[in-house]
């Protein structure tokens, strides 16, 4: 299954991350997230997570991974839309005091 | 009263990421007959698949082996689970077990994987011996129903 779509517009790289995001989900996508931000050079990385169905520590580290990757390029990241389950995670790992998190307007 | 075993299960797989899902499939077929919350259900999906993520990328990395899984529930309502491997062991489980501990910080593990474990159980034990492998054990007593 497909569980990445990477979408560029403006200045902003967004990372639609779908389904399971554990340590099989995420080999796939780390790769293909970095090429992208290499190649394009954005300004802003926007993950996406109203897709992702399951979360563990291996989805965490892809973000922090792809934050630390960020940063090091002067790229800003933001995470969009988390369920309450995988905002929790975020919380509870202090990733939300690294990353804005952002939330679609009720 | 006395507590009584309900129901227990024991399986074994090889340590193939794509068993992850497998593992949270089995653990949620064997909780949902017990009517946990949903709560309850994802935080203890999310620490078996911790359990079992860690037997792949460290207990067994680079190699394949045999991961066991087993749970008990018992007529107070406590389950425990239990994730056993016969991989290269934790030479300093105290350390293991420290927040943002990782031995793999180069493949984005971010050292969380136990401290999870600890957060979704009332109580986590892990017993390893180097080179024989690890078990860790984690217990959560079910809230009642609330119908």
């Amino acid at each position: 299954m497909e569980n990445l779509i990477l979408d560029f517009s403006g200045d902003t790289l967004t990372a639609v991350l779908m389904g399971d995001m554990d340590h099989h989900g995420v080999a796939g996508v780390r790769t293909q997230i970095d090429d992208a931000m290499f190649r394009l050079m954005p300004k802003i990385l926007c993950i996406e997570l109203s897709g992702v169905e399951f979360m563990d520590s291996s989805g965490l580290g892809l973000i922090l991974g792809r934050y630390q990757k960020a940063s090091d390029l002067g790229i800003e990241v933001m995470l969009s839309n988390p369920s309450p389950r995988t905002e929790r995670l975020i919380v509870m790992t202090g990733i939300d005091k690294m990353i804005k998190i952002k939330k679609k307007e009720a | 009263m006395k507590k009584t075993l309900t129901n227990e299960i024991k399986c074994s797989f090889l340590s193939l990421s794509q068993n992850e899902s497998l593992a949270r499939g089995i653990i949620s077929s064997f909780l949902l007959p017990l009517d946990p919350d949903i709560e309850e259900l994802a935080d203890l999906r999310c620490a078996v698949s911790e359990a079992v993520t860690n037997c792949i990328v460290h207990a067994y990395a680079g190699t394949v082996g045999t991961i066991t899984l087993s749970a008990r529930a018992y007529s107070d309502r406590t389950v425990k689970i239990s994730v056993a491997d016969k991989g290269c062991g934790i030479d300093d489980v105290a350390k293991a077990r420290q927040p943002l501990y990782t031995t793999l910080p180069d493949e984005d593990r971010c050292g969380m994987g136990f401290s999870i474990m600890e957060s979704f159980s009332d109580r986590l034990t892990v017993t390893s011996r180097t080179g024989k492998g690890t078990k860790v054990t984690m217990t959560r007593k079910l809230s009642s129903p609330t119908t």
